[in-house]
């Protein structure tokens, strides 16, 4: 594969953050609905703000389209870690796509509750709930996504590793951080609710930053590749 | 990183970063979540002074005191245990055994406190207070269950004959790891069970 797609698949992984949190704030879920707000409030919000939030998810269900890319890009530097036998980069390029469909489906929910905010508050209630609660607790393929390249990044053998071997350490830590999230369905107001600090801003921060710590990381790893010695170290590892 | 992969020299040592400098992000990192728990902790202390007085007392100081002894002695024993395997000590393996026997205490101790909070009707649904016990003491206790598997591969590592590459390197990281544990708990000991 050539340098300028992998360079430009790169680059999707912050278009993706530069275009999803714009669309999260003109939808005015940033910060998210209180989960503690009554079906008149939701409702209220939703009548109030129907072409905001109809605008903002569809931006972001944009922005997401532009994940998958980034993911491929991920796997096949991943893929010249592993050498022959690739079975982390399979775990990163499905929990990548599993991820896109993670985060699209919950916009739907917000979608169909905007399209007719004027009808019963308790229709859009439960429509909003089941838009936010698997948009924030669904975890585990980011946890599989940011696993795998972490495991592959700290068990890279080269002299030269393909992704400074902190990037693995700070995966770890991003994946802690990211189960946050896990006990939003038990509280309507406070620290572990949806809109709360462990459930939405530690998670939000995390998941923004993985995005940005793997895309220079791939960028770099993309440079180093087709540079002269890259590409040595690549041919003696297929051939060894 | 690369200076790990040379052979030490004395001058070498004077910037030695125990286990690998990427480690320290994840440790500082784990610190940082952390504080933010401690964060949590002081303004349900600040906003509702009452909550705490009335609820700290079902919380058992005796095994909090223990569990706080039982890791200390763990943290010696794998500080120790570094130090015998850094000089090819055939006993340090043991010392690691001893410091996962802690952890088994530690967990055991926990496992009698949530039951007896449980028996006697406090639940992390109870209020604020209990809520923030349990999450994070149970986040704690995950962290242990993580730093035992360490001190298993540690166990292995430190045989005397044992030649992997980077050996000392993985034992300091291991060993950070349980320090920090150790640390979370000093720390969630004291805002828990003691501040009033």
């Amino acid at each position: 594969m050539t340098k300028p797609i992998q360079l430009g698949m790169a680059w999707c992984g912050v278009i993706f953050v530069a275009i999803f949190f714009p669309g999260l704030i003109i939808a005015g879920f940033f910060p998210p609905i209180p989960p503690g707000h009554s079906a008149a409030e939701v409702a209220h919000q939703y009548q109030q703000h129907a072409d905001a939030i109809r605008a903002g998810c569809v931006i972001m269900m944009i922005a997401v389209g532009f994940s998958l890319p980034f993911s491929a890009v991920v796997s096949t530097q991943l893929a010249r870690i592993e050498g022959r036998w690739t079975p982390l980069c399979y775990t990163q390029l499905a929990a990548g796509a599993v991820g896109m469909v993670a985060a699209t489906f919950p916009l739907f929910f917000f979608m169909a509750a905007s399209f007719r905010p004027e009808r019963n508050p308790d229709v859009t209630q439960a429509l909003n709930d089941i838009g936010w609660i698997p948009f924030i607790i669904n975890w585990p393929p980011a946890v599989c996504q940011a696993g795998a390249v972490a495991v592959a990044v700290l068990a890279d053998r080269r002299g030269d590793p393909v992704y400074p071997r902190w990037v693995g350490y700070f995966l770890l830590w991003a994946c802690v951080a990211f189960t946050g999230s896990s006990l939003l369905l038990f509280f309507k107001s406070g620290p572990f609710a949806w809109n709360g600090l462990f459930s939405f801003w530690l998670a939000a921060t995390f998941f923004g930053s993985f995005f940005l710590v793997m895309t220079w990381g791939t960028i770099r790893a993309v440079k180093r590749q087709f540079a002269p010695a890259g590409v040595e170290a690549d041919t003696l590892l297929q051939t060894a | 990183m690369t200076t790990l992969r040379e052979a030490p020299s004395p001058t070498k040592r004077e910037g030695h970063i125990p286990g690998e400098p990427g480690l320290w992000i994840m440790l500082l990192g784990d610190m940082v979540v952390f504080a933010v728990f401690f964060g949590t902790i002081l303004v349900l202390r600040g906003r509702h002074p009452e909550l705490i007085l009335s609820s700290q007392p079902a919380l058992h100081q005796g095994l909090g005191v223990t569990n706080t002894l039982v890791l200390l002695t763990s943290s010696l024993l794998v500080a120790n245990g570094v130090r015998l395997a850094r000089a090819r000590d055939a006993r340090a393996p043991r010392l690691f055994l001893g410091a996962l026997a802690c952890a088994v205490v530690f967990a055991g101790i926990k496992a009698i406190e949530y039951t007896d909070l449980g028996t006697n009707g406090h639940s992390p649904g109870t209020n604020d207070f209990f809520t923030y016990y349990f999450v994070f003491t149970g986040i704690h206790l995950g962290h242990v269950v993580l730093g035992s598997v360490g001190l298993i591969v540690a166990s292995r590592l430190a045989r005397s004959t044992h030649t992997g590459r980077n050996r000392d390197s993985w034992l300091e990281g291991i060993a950070c790891f349980w320090h920090l544990v150790d640390l979370l708990w000093i720390v969630l000991f004291a805002l828990l069970y003691l501040v009033h």
